[in-house]
Formats: structure tokens, C-alpha cells, sequence
């Protein structure tokens, strides 16, 4: 066997050897909990809601960041299920809150569509801004 | 053996050795589709309402009372309400399943059914002093 002969052979070889699966196992990314940012604005009498998704079972938790630009502001938050129709959200607990950097209001849920508000407790002169921190499943 | 020879080795090699040897299996369609229903209403004192709905195959059904309002105030209120599942019975529903609870977003009553119609019923159990709105969730297949 040639030189030439020997080398197309071992190409042979890597060929027919170089078929195991090459997929390496990667770990499982990790997607719970999220953190969703509710951001927006309402005027005096006024209220803003938004839904969010618990992927599965577990526990949400809902922080007023902020609100403001007024300091000492406090509003209605509250946690429920949405409208059929989108129109609204059914509350299930409230609270009256003001900014905070921890929890205040923290709920077991089963997997599903879930929705939080704020709502003006006939309290405010002007419009507001606020952001909420959802941390949910 | 000539280099021709082995360039064919080398070929034939490649084009047939890195296929995927598992048969083609059909898929299996075992995953159960849930519906979640969210049935509202309002209740007036010593009253109660129902909800019927098809179980589409056997399977769980869960339900909780999310949302219990004042109808005057428009605000939650933590009375509790008795929520049952049964089955539609004349112009009612005869609840085989029943529990009192107060609002909450996590399973509060289940029970398995076979595929059929049900209903999901709601009724004061004498907590209520003024008609309130109620939301129940409930999930079926």
C-alpha cells in the first residue's frame, strides 16, 4: 500500500468512526421566578392594571417601586384575575401602599392569567407615575 | 488494494455512515387540554348561582372563588362563599362536591369527572349581609 493509499484509508477510517451523536448535554435553562416591570401613569380617580402569567404553581410577589413624583403618595394595589373581556381585573386582595423595596403583597397562585392595579384612593391632586415589580413563576 | 478503491471507501463512508438509526415513530397525543373558565356573577343574600359546563374527556376539575366585591362599594371583601361542583339538576345543580372559602388565586375545590356536563355552583352561606359580585375560576378538560 502506497503512501497515498494508506492516507485515503485512514480517511475511511475517521469517516466511518466519526458518527457518534455529537450533542453534549446542556443543563436545563433556569426561567423561574421572572421579574416583570409594570410602568405607567393615572390621573386623580383614575387606575392601571396589567396581566401577567404564572408559568406554573408557585408564589407572586408585587412591590410599588416607585410612585411618585411626589413623595409620600399612597394608592390602592391589588391582585385578581382579569375580565373575560379584558376590561377590567377582579380583585381578590388590596392594600393601600406606597413606594417600597420589599413585597407587599405576596400570594400563592396555581398556574394561569392573573392581573394587578392600582387605583387612586381619592387621594391624589395630580397624575402619577409608578412602576411595579412583579415577581411571579 | 489501488487509491481509487480507497477514495471510494473514504466516500461511502461518509455518505452512509451518520444517519439516524431510530425508526420514525408516529407521535402520541397524550396531552389532556384544559379549558380555564372564569364564571362571574352577583349574589344576592341567601342565594346561589351555577355555571354548567361540558367535561370534554375524564379528567380533573378544579375550581377557586377569586374575587368576592361589595356591589355598593365596588371593594373586595373577604367573606367566604361556598362553591360546589355537581351536576345540572332541573333549573339547579345538585353539587356532589362543595367547600367554603374565602377569595384566593390557588386551587380550593377538585374533583374527577368523566367526560359529561357539570356545573359549578355559588352560593351564600348565610355570610353575606348585601349582594356582592364573585368570579370563580375554574379549569376542565
Amino acid at each position: 500500500m502506497t503512501v497515498h493509499a494508506r492516507g485515503l484509508l485512514f480517511v475511511a477510517l475517521l469517516a466511518a468512526a466519526g458518527c457518534d451523536d455529537a450533542t453534549t448535554a446542556t443543563s436545563p435553562t433556569v426561567t423561574s421566578p421572572v421579574t416583570e416591570l409594570f410602568s405607567g401613569q393615572f390621573v386623580p380617580g383614575g387606575s392601571a392594571a396589567r396581566a401577567f402569567t404564572a408559568a406554573s404553581a408557585g408564589t407572586v410577589s408585587i412591590t410599588l417601586s416607585q410612585l411618585g413624583p411626589q413623595t409620600g403618595l399612597v394608592v390602592g394595589l391589588g391582585i385578581g384575575i382579569p375580565q373575560s373581556n379584558g376590561s377590567g381585573c377582579l380583585m381578590t386582595q388590596i392594600m393601600e401602599a406606597g413606594a417600597s423595596t420589599s413585597p407587599q403583597l405576596t400570594v400563592q397562585v396555581d398556574a394561569g392569567t392573573y392581573c394587578v392595579r392600582l387605583h387612586d384612593l381619592g387621594t391624589l391632586t395630580s397624575q402619577v407615575a409608578f412602576t411595579v415589580t412583579i415577581v411571579r413563576p | 488494494m489501488t487509491a481509487r478503491m480507497l477514495l471510494f471507501a473514504a466516500l461511502a463512508a461518509f455518505c452512509v455512515g451518520c444517519g439516524d438509526d431510530d425508526a420514525a415513530t408516529a407521535p402520541t397525543d397524550t396531552e389532556q387540554v384544559f379549558t380555564s373558565v372564569t364564571y362571574t356573577g352577583t349574589l344576592e343574600v341567601g342565594a346561589a348561582r351555577f355555571y354548567s359546563f361540558t367535561n370534554n374527556a375524564s379528567g380533573s376539575v378544579t375550581a377557586f372563588l377569586a374575587s368576592v366585591t361589595s356591589v355598593d362599594s365596588k371593594q373586595p371583601v373577604a367573606v367566604p362563599l361556598e362553591i360546589g361542583i355537581g351536576i345540572p339538576a332541573g333549573t339547579g345543580c345538585a353539587a356532589t362536591t362543595t367547600q367554603l372559602v374565602t377569595p384566593g388565586l390557588v386551587t380550593q375545590l377538585s374533583a374527577s369527572l368523566a367526560a359529561g356536563v357539570y356545573c359549578v355552583r355559588v352560593a351564600d352561606a348565610g355570610e353575606i349581609k348585601a349582594p356582592i359580585t364573585f368570579a370563580v375560576r375554574f379549569v376542565h378538560p
